[in-house]
């Protein structure tokens, strides 16, 4: 007894110090993941529940209940302050979820509604009091010290109204409050200080006539376009502010310097096209990038919002989504670490999540305004050796990031981010080639581009003599190529001089085509001219040849300068984008010379602008075989290449036109204009009929339906 | 020393009678006997129509209903207090309609009229409702311990527009509130617990919980989409326990389980009481889809829907099992027991591991997988046969000598396009690689299985009919998603498939292992071969005793109930509930129950973050190491739909599986086949299991060291300790 006794009161013992802490383990498949483009890759879990505080534990024991919480703040003694909106209070918490005190008073009148909360180290509470439109100032025991109204100044119009939400207190003692499309400063004697961060909305040609020509009521009627709002914001401790905002054109998460100048990554804008690039720009494939995600878990469109973030010491930011409850974390570079959560009844899921925080450990707060709790969240080994290697990659320490890189990828053989830190230390080392066939496991095509034009400086140089052979045997061969090209095609027009009468035979008619290269006016005339004895053959070859060359492109051409993925191209796509054209083309085009007096027919243009697309297959062959050295620097000279080609084709199009029609410049001109507007008429009339098809198959299947349901 | 021992003891008796007369004060006269079991009495009361059982062991007894007596029913409204005075509760609507309302009807008021009579050990009470025109009857009687409770089929009776929809089973047997130290066990995943004292930790407003036995009711591509998404379990098992202070219950839904739910009510949800109930479905409602010409909307994208009753009753017999028990047994480990005790007498489980067998060590290997692309999609032969025999080669040279190894992905087209194609790939090795390494795996002792799926089809595979071979919701659309490309499989014509597949394998000594039938059933509303839940039910197990007449062996994914009778292995078999606000712990009951009878697997090892906690939990929940491999690298598999599987590769895997095994066959090979008898979380970090030759293992999951009993359990390990070594 006496034993057992002594057992007794040791398990006792022992159970009390054990710390209390205890994180739940998911021991189920995970469903976090990245993002390699739109594409999710699954990663393995990054973070676990720890602990739902869905109420707080007062000394009595006691619970109190959260009511429509808007804000959750931590300050750097570790108590966290949440703004009870609904309950129209403050509630002061510890780390391990108990009571510290609660907060209502703000001087002359209660708080009412706030929605933010901001505390200093000393614990010195900064409330936007959203309800009685003012920011209130509370020693850490909760006495009223002053509070800040709308500042005077005459640089806040009339209609200024002053109901702040978020904000935020600096070192230095100036008041942030988030204002709409900016963020406003006030310091400590209530003055306005100025706007922070107002994003440029850019240019649009829509709006300059508009307000050139519009009147008054259409203006109003008209959307005006703004800047993008601020939806939440925090300081980090490098001293930037962190913005989340609906700026779906720029980034919606902002990094902005002292003097309001977004460092973060950006995007879209930036991959926007002057009209001096389209001669000298291919589009490559890189993978977008965008904040969060653009399609919720069905696959629908959605636009993120995201609505607070959080800056752990490092600058790891995670960003809450209130759309779908998802988390996103980003590095210091902006590239996505990690993403979970989600909208669900289960514990670790959210309905409606507001405010975001991290601790020095690493762990996420997560506060819901529906499910009035607070989530806490533990980083997994896994995704702390994610944030180690990130850390020491931005600190420099790229050796040693390698290493924890390669741990990463003991636990995930996939995770992107780790094989880009790999190639990135591979290439500093001067691997050129192990770090290209890592930069291909990242798909990063502009790393891999980087890699390859160093290991073919090497590959050059230790090759030289065989290079230079290669390159003189190439023009050889291309020169012997384009006079035997000639030298046939010039046999094939001596033969249709001749004239003989009858069907030409294929091969001839084949050896015809080609001379569309060389002598374009003179094959085009006898299309026209001897058009009893064409053979459609080659015509039909053509177009074939057109669709089979695209496919070998897409599948051939150079790794880093591939403008689409063989793995998310679609055949029946490529078919039309080849084809549709050139068939839509032969129709408008007769309609509109068979108007405008021209000799043409159908036939003899059909043949004749399946001709017109020959240098496209003649290019498009060698091409992807040329791509093969070169690399993302030389993607100008790519580029004019294949922009060079379309010029052709279209000159070609245009001496069709003119010679086989024996139009004047002018009118041929004015002809092919036209044609294209027919072109563009076509298309909308077939998708007019389309929709209409659509629309009346709907109706038959729904009444077919109903018909159905009097049955069961 | 005895003086203290003496007044220990008087306290505790003392605390305990006090406590026991005021939770439970005893039945009032009105009660009468009725039976006598061995150690429980049926008692009744023929003025509120309910009943009453004593567990004479310590006098608790367990009220079907409330008594107004114990809870304070002043100040609730009628419906209230007359769904608490009920022992069923039948739900109906009018058939034929549109949207009909679902109506409710309470055996404990007014309403329904009540016909007794006494049988030998039990009584038979025959239920009317005039205005519903339903009429029902229920057989009660004492079996041993447990009390039965039996709703015929023969006796459910219907005239008029209303049809039965469902009925709820004594909703209030054994409810309790936050004084009561307790719990309500319900089998979500494995298993997890509701404390009654943790209401206060819980969000203010909560909800009604719903597992419906053996996966949804609903047959739905969105709702096992949602399921699968956010992990949601379903209740594998057709159980539920109820823990009052020293006794507890254990309910089994023993005949027409299928169509069953398991519905639990946490305190503050309309009453303040915690309840746990049985609802069996006579009827499920349906979607119809109207056509947009019907509604004046304008919204062409949204299909306007509607529901309605089926028209047919669904015609089963219906029996619960209410299995009592007290003091050291009254917790889900005795409840465990009691279920496994069951299953076991009326022969619902197969015992396949013998005495002195080794631990196997589970490796699957994905063979192919297709990546789409531009033309034609890229078939990646991730392990060919002669690779799968290297690797296996290279575990037996590191003297792994029990394995069982699943095959996935070997047919045309790789993994996850089904039906299933037959010939082998010949990338793969063909039919020839396929039998030799199937030679060799029968050379070498190695349990092998193909991965089969019967029940998913792709509209891009396609070699099935998508108007006679699927699955039909009520409406008569087939069930599919958006893109009409998923169908499920009719069981009919997933029977005559094995059939099929089975002539195929006739040569070969090779196991089947399926996928998903022991995750759902569901009902098909097929014009020609129509299925109910539980004839679907059924014809899972025909498949399952097909494949046994003809082959060794057979595994089934999932550890749903009807399963356990056939399956030689489960795998995939969680360890996680779907982890609700109710949720306060989850336990491994569906493990306890099966440990030592049948081996199972969860989620493979390699796939998660930390192999030190994967493989104390395996510990925990006794099963058994599992790995997927592949020869290739896992990056080949970056663009294809299996990127889940992110680390792969035998080489970086191979020590790693190999150790395990070695580990788990030199500590816990003793236990492998004796049942686990109690589990128990002794604090935060710390666990106890026993075994039922008294084996105890102690897993620590914390980062400090742990002193309990006199052992030291280190850091993130664990600690066997034999019978009688303390």
């Amino acid at each position: 007894m006496a034993t057992r006794l002594r057992k007794l009161t040791f398990v006792m013992l022992i159970i009390l110090s054990i710390d209390i802490i205890f994180t739940h383990i998911a021991f189920a498949e995970s469903k976090d993941y990245v993002l390699d483009g739109t594409k999710r890759v699954p990663i393995p879990v990054t973070y676990n529940l720890r602990e739902v505080i869905n109420n707080v534990k007062t000394k009595d024991g006691d619970r109190i209940y959260f009511e429509g919480a808007e804000d959750i703040f931590r300050n750097s003694q570790g108590y966290f302050f949440i703004a009870d909106t609904g309950n129209s209070r403050i509630i002061k918490m510890s780390s391990n979820g108990e009571l510290v005190d609660i907060f209502k008073d703000g001087g002359d009148k209660p708080l009412k509604n706030p929605k933010g909360v901001f505390a200093d180290d000393d614990g010195n509470m900064y409330i936007a009091d959203t309800g009685n439109q003012r920011i209130v100032h509370l020693s850490a025991n909760g006495e009223f010290i002053e509070e800040f109204t709308k500042p005077d100044s005459s640089l806040l119009g009339k209609d200024f109204t002053f109901e702040p939400s978020k904000i935020a207190i600096s070192p230095t003692g100036y008041i942030y409050v988030i204002r709409g499309q900016s963020i406003m400063i006030m310091d400590a004697y209530n003055r306005f200080r100025g706007y922070l961060g107002q994003s440029d909305i850019g240019f649009n040609f829509i709006d300059v006539l508009l307000r050139k020509f519009a009147t008054e009521e259409q203006k109003r009627a008209v959307i005006k376009r703004t800047a993008a709002v601020y939806t939440n914001f925090t300081l980090g401790e490098d001293g930037m502010i962190y913005a989340t905002t609906l700026d779906h054109a720029e980034g919606e998460i902002k990094k902005l310097n002292s003097i309001g100048n977004n460092i973060y990554r950006k995007y879209s804008r930036a991959d926007r096209k002057k009209i001096s690039d389209i001669f000298t720009k291919t589009t490559m494939t890189s993978k977008p990038f965008v904040y969060g995600e653009r399609a919720d878990d069905d696959g629908n469109p959605i636009r993120p919002h995201f609505i607070d973030l959080a800056v752990d010491k490092d600058g790891i930011v995670t960003a809450l989504e209130q759309n779908t409850g998802k988390i996103y974390q980003y590095d210091q570079e902006a590239n996505l670490l990690a993403v979970f959560g989600g909208k669900s009844d289960q514990k670790g899921k959210f309905d409606v999540p507001t405010s975001i925080e991290v601790d020095d450990d690493g762990n996420i707060y997560v506060l819901d305004r529906a499910l009035n709790n607070i989530q806490v969240f533990e980083p997994t080994r896994f995704i702390k050796l994610v944030h180690e290697a990130v850390n020491l990659y931005s600190n420099g320490y790229y050796d040693n990031a390698y290493e924890v890189w390669s741990e990463v990828l003991k636990i995930d053989d996939n995770y992107p981010l780790a094989h880009v830190g790999m190639a990135q230390a591979l290439y500093k080392q001067g691997k050129w080639y192990e770090s290209m066939s890592e930069y291909e496991l990242a798909d990063d095509r502009a790393g891999y581009s980087l890699a390859y034009t160093k290991y073919r400086h090497e590959v050059f140089r230790e090759n030289f003599t065989l290079v230079s052979l290669c390159i003189i045997l190439g023009f050889v061969g291309l020169f012997l190529l384009i006079k035997g090209l000639n030298h046939v095609s010039g046999k094939a027009l001596h033969e249709f001089r001749v004239s003989k009468p009858g069907r030409m035979r294929t091969s001839t008619m084949i050896q015809f085509s080609l001379a569309t290269i060389f002598h374009p006016i003179e094959t085009f005339e006898y299309v026209k001219r001897d058009r009893d004895r064409l053979n459609y053959i080659p015509t039909i070859l053509i177009m074939f040849m057109l669709v089979v060359v695209r496919m070998m492109y897409i599948y051939t051409v150079h790794y880093p300068l591939a403008d689409i993925d063989p793995t998310e191209a679609n055949v029946f796509l490529e078919i039309v984008r080849m084809l549709v054209p050139i068939l839509t083309w032969v129709i408008a085009s007769f309609a509109i010379t068979a108007i405008l007096d021209g000799e043409a027919r159908m036939n003899e243009i059909l043949v004749a602008s399946s001709f017109c697309m020959l240098p496209y297959i003649l290019v498009n062959i060698p091409l992807p075989l040329f791509s093969q050295v070169l690399s993302r620097d030389e993607s100008t000279f790519y580029a004019v290449i294949i922009n060079l080609t379309r010029i052709w084709i279209l000159i070609l199009i245009f001496i069709s036109v003119k010679s086989m029609n024996d139009y004047t410049m002018g009118k041929c001109i004015g002809v092919c204009l036209l044609s294209c507007f027919t072109m563009a008429l076509i298309w909308a009339v077939i998708l007019l009929g389309m929709v209409l098809v659509v629309q009346f198959y709907e109706f038959i299947v729904g009444l077919i339906k109903e018909i159905k349901m009097i049955f069961i | 020393m005895k003086k203290l021992n003496f007044i220990i003891i008087i306290f505790i008796i003392f605390t305990f009678s006090v406590r026991i007369a005021h939770a439970v004060p005893k039945l009032s006269g009105d009660y009468e006997t009725i039976a006598k079991g061995d150690n429980i009495t049926l008692y009744y009361n023929p003025n509120t129509y309910t009943i009453a059982i004593e567990d004479r062991r310590n006098g608790y007894i367990w009220r079907s209903t409330v008594d107004s007596e114990i809870y304070n029913m002043d100040g609730t409204s009628g419906v209230l207090k007359n769904y608490m005075s009920s022992m069923f509760i039948i739900n109906y609507a009018a058939l034929g309609m549109n949207n009909p309302a679902i109506q409710s009807g309470y055996t404990g008021s007014d309403e329904s009229t009540i016909e007794t009579q006494k049988t030998e050990n039990g009584l038979i009470l025959d239920y009317d409702f005039p205005s519903a025109g339903i009429g029902f009857s229920a057989e009660i009687k004492i079996d041993g311990d447990s009390l039965v409770v039996r709703i015929p089929k023969e006796k459910i009776r219907e005239e008029g527009q209303f049809g039965l929809v469902s009925i709820k089973i004594m909703p209030f047997l054994g409810a309790a509130d936050r004084e009561v130290d307790g719990y309500i066990f319900y089998p979500d995943g494995p298993g997890a617990l509701m404390r009654y004292e943790k209401v206060v930790d819980r969000p203010k407003t909560m909800r009604e919980f719903k597992w419906d036995i053996y996966g949804p009711q609903n047959v739905d591509y969105e709702e096992y989409e949602y399921m699968e998404r956010f992990q949601k379990q379903q209740a594998m098992l057709p159980v539920y326990g109820i823990k009052n202070g020293q006794n507890a219950v254990i309910a089994i839904a023993s005949e027409g389980e299928g169509e069953g739910s398991i519905n639990l009510a946490p305190e503050g949800v309309s009453v303040n009481l915690n309840r746990v109930y049985f609802e069996f479905a006579y009827r499920h409602s349906f979607e119809i889809m109207l056509s947009n010409i019907t509604v004046h909307g304008r919204d062409v994208a949204k299909m306007p829907s509607g529901t309605r009753i089926d028209r047919e009753l669904i015609r089963e017999d219906h029996e619960v099992r209410y299995i009592f028990m007290e003091g050291k047994h009254a917790n889900y480990s005795g409840m465990a027991n009691a279920y496994r005790e069951f299953l076991i007498e009326n022969d619902r489980i197969k015992r396949v591991i013998s005495d002195g067998a080794n631990i196997p060590l589970a490796i699957d290997f994905l063979m192919g997988v297709r990546e789409e692309r531009l033309l034609f999609d890229r078939f990646i032969p991730m392990t060919n046969f002669k690779q799968a025999e290297f690797i296996t080669e290279e575990f037996i040279k590191n003297g792994v000598e029990d394995m069982q190894i699943k095959l996935k992905g070997y047919s045309k087209g790789g993994y996850g396009l089904y039906p299933i194609n037959w010939p082998i790939d010949s990338r793969l090795g063909g039919k020839k690689g396929f039998r030799s390494y199937s030679e060799f795996a029968k050379e070498n002792g190695i349990v092998l299985y193909m991965q089969a799926n019967f029940m998913n089809a792709l509209g891009q595979n396609g070699k099935f009919s998508k108007s006679n071979d699927v699955v039909r919701m009520g409406s008569g659309q087939p069930v599919s998603d958006a893109k009409m490309d998923w169908f499920l499989l009719n069981p009919a014509s997933a029977y005559d498939r094995l059939q099929g597949f089975l002539k195929s394998i006739r040569n070969y000594d090779i196991g089947i292992a399926f996928e998903k039938i022991g995750e759902k059933i569901y009902h098909d509303y097929h014009t020609k071969k129509p299925f109910s839940r539980m004839q679907t039910k059924n014809k899972w197990e025909e498949m399952l005793d097909l494949v046994l007449n003809e082959k060794s062996h057979v595994a089934v994914e999932g550890g749903n109930a009807y399963v356990l009778k056939y399956a030689d292995r489960l795998y995939g078999v969680p360890m996680e509930s779907s982890d609700y606000y109710i949720c306060d712990e989850t336990v491994p009951f569906f493990q306890m129950v099966v440990h030592g009878m049948i081996p199972y697997s969860s989620d493979p090892g390699n796939l998660f973050y930390d192999d030190v906690e994967q493989k104390l939990k395996w510990i925990e929940y006794g099963c058994i190491p599992y790995f997927e491999l592949t020869y290739k690298n896992a990056s080949e598999l970056r663009n294809t739909h299996y990127n889940k599987l992110f680390t792969s590769s035998y080489k970086n895997w191979i020590d790693n599986a190999s150790e395990i095994y070695f580990e788990f066959n030199q500590n816990l090979k003793d236990i492998w086949n004796e049942h686990m008898v109690e589990h128990s979380k002794l604090s935060e970090n710390l666990y106890k299991v026993e075994y039922s030759n008294g084996t105890l293992i102690y897993i620590n999951y914390g980062e400090k060291d742990i002193q309990y009993d006199g052992q030291i359990i280190g850091a993130r390990n664990y600690i066997i300790v034999e019978k009688g070594a303390i």
